[in-house]
């Protein structure tokens, strides 16, 4: 169809930046770089040694020790060829250097005994890290001549750029295990962590945990208490408080820069520029996840069907995050503790069998899902908060407030909504609190998975092996025609829309009317709306495998097997669009792959 | 079991670690930043860290920062000097800006950008303890520093009325203010300005003789268009007047105007270095890239309007020397646009590594005469005040006004003065209409601005995610 796009390459080879900018394309040529080079060169060495000696009966010493090194030679070219003639331009080069060193040493001394009648173990441990990353690049700009470009030194004018960072932990840790009969466990540990992301006085955090197991099955008096095809019953339960220092290099100490990221500041009145490159907060420290875990594990019929379940509740109150700060600061934001105290908790089960383990046929089932519950426990100062008009304490962090649909007004043809608040006109104000009729929000719709589980088989008859596996997820999802780009845009659009648009008063159609205007009435609101979501849950045939292996006295020492492996073969959903996980008209959906194999060991 | 010698041992291995603990973790400063302790150690790199606020307020992408050309672009466009812009439904240029559009964020996060670097260098200076340090360079510096974050201030407030007034980079002492009524951040300002001029030397000798960097004069000639603004006739006519009369230092560019804009030309009073190295603009002014055709762009960014070329009478030396037009093809529509030339070095000639021949002109003597004009004749001197009009306009080749015009007659004469003198220049007209009261009158008529969406429009929308980000801050009316 025309007009059409002038060629890539004019008559004489070159590229063809002429005839796009007499067509009025001068941007849209996406030819250039064609002519440009790039290149990237990395050498690795990687050194561990690991050295374990036993001291006396029962106390081990051991330490590990690794280097690792690597070494990236990275550059490339930009040529005055690949680059539109109208700008005038001249030739870039760039080359450079990134260097990275990294240790460790963790020293371990472990002690087993009996006490009584049980065992003890002893573990004392320390780990050392340390990380240095260094890098330099120079730019090369201004050439006017193609052929010098690859010479720095010929270059009219140089930048140059260097990185640096250093990074060390330590941590010294002991962790103490008891059993007695293997029926009583308890475990105790603690750690001391210390890392340089934090300020002096921040470094180091003290973490532990606490764990606790019963076999029931092994005392005496349940066992008789317990039906007979109940053989095995355990009960656990951990407590234990985690650090993590997830934030980037020296984000404590104020930092001066002449190339704040990584864009050169230039030089002024011949001074060479110094900056602020973030905001500084000497303050923030270690975060603590605390994690809280009841199970139950059971074996029943000779443990022929295994079954667990399993409570858990995880909280944190000072996720190390780069927190939002109004730019009128300075910055749009800084390396802090959130004050947010957040916990996820739900239920997690499992179960398996062999259902049948005869010679020449075995049937293995496993069944395992969970369920998962965040809530915002406490906030200090919401309300002055970036999250003011976004969460409620007591409700998830990603529940989200939105106008209800009521349908297609069949006389003008637009999508109405729910005047909530009563006050004649349908809104939403994004500087409100939503839910509170401030505006007309106030349907809450999650899109975090509600439920999600999976069940595998495997079965084997002779040399003849077949598995499969299933997977559900419960969940809440863009809605794929009510999501997507409305229609008058320049998009395709799906011919469900098109066909069940508002045509003519009266007519009670499932999509609005067509319109050319963007954001034009109700369809601006849409986004705001459940009508923007659906369910989107489905059970999917995730993996389906096949293997026949040729017997031995057939082939002597030789083996031939075939196979045949399938991914998402199948789909059940009430889902309408491509696919219940993509949720989008326009991409790709998860690609359905089948692959076969033939083996031959000889 | 254990013996005394193994327990001794399982102690000492994690004692020995927490006593070598706090060495184990020391780890080297970064090599490619310095500490603040040590940017205000010495007087090289304190003043680089004042030069880092200057290089960054030019030495940006042209419409990204409130003094690359951002405030001079939006002014344009909400003020009446333009028409046919080449994108008829750009929101400043109908009045219709809603508090989604980003264009006016990048006027507030790149002014209070600068006005962080200001208090940096401020308390940087207060904190440091160095002797290498010397007096004279603490007190210029902190002076500099003062002028930048006045400056600053001026563009917000006429920008978005009542803002955060921000005078430490102590983050927990900022996150939740209020706005600070206009009235009082015209306090700080000239607090500011007032410091400034009483430090800073009368010369050009902080930029080794260009004037890119502020001086006295500087300092004076902005107090006195703060002093004018704020209904300080009196004061207004007294600054103004001592950087009028400091001739050996500023003359009007007489003989030929194309040299007004010239690097370090007489007649400047502070200008922006651009580095010439920047590919995109080489040694352009980076507005310049976008306000002169280039072959790449469609044309010019609009035609400058009806409303504007009233302005000169027939025969200004300016219309000829400042404006100019092209011949040009977008999207397969021909046109011919009048365009601002008062730069000459535009994308079509500008040399990357080369020579610059203009600064851009942030404060010029012209503006000094139309600021103590303008007071004089409001103040009631209406003869003396036309006489400074008459200054510029004997310049520009044409007649020179009657002393004996009546007060109305006299200030629409100097309105009209500043539209032709001051064109395009920093929001000069925009701000002009709303502090005159002009503004409703003057832009209602204009059919690209119908309908008239009302007053509110006259103060930019606060950016939203400030809004979301401190509660405290409430937007203008009516976005």
């Amino acid at each position: 169809m025309s007009p059409n796009a002038p060629p890539i390459y004019d008559s004489n080879g070159q590229l063809n930046f002429q005839e796009w900018n007499d067509a009025g394309m001068p941007y849209a040529y996406p030819f250039g770089s064609l002519k440009a080079l790039s290149y990237s060169k990395t050498s690795l060495a990687t050194a561990k040694l690991m050295l374990s000696y036993e001291l006396l009966n029962g106390l081990q010493l051991s330490t590990s020790l690794g280097y690792n090194t690597s070494h990236n030679v990275g550059g490339g070219e930009m040529p005055i060829s690949s680059q539109n003639p109208l700008t005038n331009p001249t030739g870039m080069m760039v080359v450079g250097t990134n260097d990275n060193q990294n240790w460790t040493i963790e020293p371990q001394l472990n002690y087993e005994s009996v006490i009584g009648k049980g065992n003890l173990s002893v573990l004392l441990a320390a780990s050392l890290q340390g990380t240095v990353t260094s890098g330099q690049s120079i730019q090369g700009l201004g050439y006017e001549d193609d052929n010098l470009l690859g010479s720095i030194t010929l270059a009219p004018f140089t930048r140059l750029f260097d990185t640096y960072g250093q990074y060390k932990y330590a941590a010294v840790s002991g962790r103490v295990g008891y059993n007695w009969e293997k029926k009583y466990f308890i475990n105790l540990s603690g750690r001391r962590d210390g890392s340089s992301r934090f300020g002096p006085g921040k470094r180091y955090g003290n973490f532990g945990a606490l764990g606790a197991a019963w076999i029931a099955s092994e005392e005496a008096w349940v066992k008789n208490a317990l039906p007979s095809f109940m053989g095995f019953l355990k009960f656990r339960g951990s407590y234990g408080l985690t650090g993590s220092d997830g934030v980037g290099d020296y984000q404590y100490m104020s930092q001066w820069s002449n190339q704040p990221n990584y864009s050169p500041l230039y030089p002024y009145g011949g001074v060479t520029p110094l900056t602020s490159m973030h905001a500084v907060n000497p303050d923030y420290r270690w975060q603590v996840n605390k994690k809280l875990e009841f199970a139950t594990e059971m074996g029943f019929f000779n443990d022929k069907i295994t079954l667990m379940v399993a409570y858990y509740q995880n909280r944190c109150g000072n996720q190390l995050t780069s927190y939002p700060t109004p730019f009128y600061t300075g910055f749009g934001s800084v390396t802090a503790n959130w004050p947010a105290t957040i916990q996820n908790s739900g239920w997690e089960f499992s179960a398996a069998s062999t259902v049948i383990a005869k010679s020449d046929f075995k049937w293995d089932l496993s069944l395992n899902g969970g369920t998962n519950k965040n809530i915002l426990i406490d906030y200090p100062d919401l309300e002055l908060s970036p999250y003011a008009t976004e969460y409620v304490i007591g409700k998830s962090v990603n529940d989200r407030y939105y106008l209800h649909y009521i349908g297609i007004d069949p006389m003008t043809g637009q999508y109405a909504f729910e005047d909530r608040n009563g006050d004649g006109t349908v809104g939403v104000n994004s500087a409100a609190i939503p839910g509170k009729g401030e505006d007309d929000r106030y349907v809450v719709i999650n899109s975090d998975p509600k439920f999600t589980g999976s069940l595998s088989n495997s079965f084997r008859y002779k040399s003849i092996a077949l598995s499969f596996s299933l997977y559900y997820k419960n969940q809440m999802g863009l809605s794929a025609f009510y999501s997507g780009p409305p229609a008058g845009g320049f998009f395709n659009i799906p011919t469900e829309i098109y066909e069940n648009r508002w045509q003519y008063p009266g007519q009670n159609a499932k999509y609005a009317a067509l319109t050319t205007v963007n954001g034009s009435g109700s369809n601006s609101l849409v986004g705001s709306s459940d009508l923007y979501y659906t369910d989107a849950s489905f059970l999917r045939l995730q993996n389906v495998a096949f293997s026949y292996t040729l017997s031995d006295k057939l082939l002597k020492n030789k083996e031939l097997s075939f196979t045949v492996n399938a991914q998402n073969l199948w789909v059940l959903t009430k889902y309408k669009g491509i696919d219940p996980d993509t949720q989008n008209f326009g991409s790709m959906p998860t690609s359905k792959t089948i692959t076969a194999g033939l083996n031959l060991t000889f | 079991m254990l013996n005394h010698h193994t327990y001794k041992l399982l102690l000492l291995i994690p004692a020995l670690l927490l006593v070598s603990c706090n060495k184990l973790l020391e780890i080297s400063e970064p090599k490619n930043s310095l500490t603040t302790e040590k940017v205000f150690n010495n007087e090289t790199q304190a003043s680089g860290a004042m030069v880092g606020v200057l290089t960054q307020m030019i030495n940006v992408s042209a419409y990204t920062a409130f003094s690359s050309g951002l405030t001079s672009q939006l002014g344009r466009f909400s003020a009446d000097e333009l028409d046919k812009v080449v994108n008829p439904s750009d929101n400043f240029y109908r009045n219709a800006v809603t508090a989604q559009n980003a264009e006016s964020n990048g006027l507030w996060n790149s002014a209070y950008q600068f006005i962080y670097g200001c208090n940096g260098v401020i308390e940087g200076i207060a904190e440091s303890k160095s002797t290498l340090l010397g007096e004279r360079v603490r007190k210029e510096l902190t002076a500099e520093a003062k002028f930048v974050r006045a400056f600053c201030y001026f563009y917000l407030i006429n920008t978005f009325g009542d803002v955060p007034l921000v005078l430490t980079t102590n983050l927990a002492k900022n996150t939740n203010i209020k706005r600070t009524p206009t009235a009082e951040v015209y306090v700080q300002i000239i607090s500011d300005l007032k410091d400034a001029a009483s430090v800073l030397p009368a010369d050009y000798s902080t930029g080794k003789g260009e004037r890119i960097r502020p001086n006295k004069w500087t300092a004076k000639a902005l107090l006195s268009r703060v002093y004018l603004y704020s209904g300080d006739h009196a004061n207004a006519i007294l600054e103004a007047t001592e950087v009028i009369g400091q001739t050996s230092l500023y003359q009007l560019e007489t003989a030929d105007l194309n040299k007004v804009f010239l690097k370090n030309s007489s007649e400047t009073i502070w200008q922006l270095q651009q580095t010439t190295q920047m590919d995109l603009s080489g040694n352009a002014v980076p507005e310049a890239i976008y306000v002169l055709p280039n072959p790449l762009h469609t044309g010019v960014s609009g035609d400058l309007s009806a409303n504007l070329l009233r302005a000169f009478d027939a025969g200004d030396l300016r219309r000829a020397a400042w404006i100019d037009s092209t011949d040009f093809v977008s999207g397969g529509k021909t046109g011919h646009a009048r365009f601002m030339y008062k730069y000459k070095t535009g994308a079509h000639n500008k040399v990357l590594n080369g020579e610059a021949s203009e600064y851009y002109m942030v404060l010029r003597l012209a503006e000094m005469y139309l600021v103590r004009g303008e007071a004089r004749v409001l103040s009631g001197a209406i003869s003396a005040g036309i006489e400074d009009v008459n200054v510029l306009r004997r310049r520009a080749g044409v007649d020179p006004l009657s002393t004996a015009l009546g007060r109305e007659q006299a200030i629409a004469a100097i309105a009209r003065e500043r539209q032709a003198e001051l064109f395009g220049e920093w929001g000069h007209r925009w701000f002009d209409l709303k502090r005159t009261g002009k503004a409703e009158e003057v832009l209602s008529a204009i059919p690209a601005k119908q309908p008239w969406r009302g007053n509110y429009q006259l103060l930019y929308p606060i950016p939203k995610s400030e809004l979301e980000r401190n509660n405290l801050l409430v937007q203008n009316p009516n976005y």
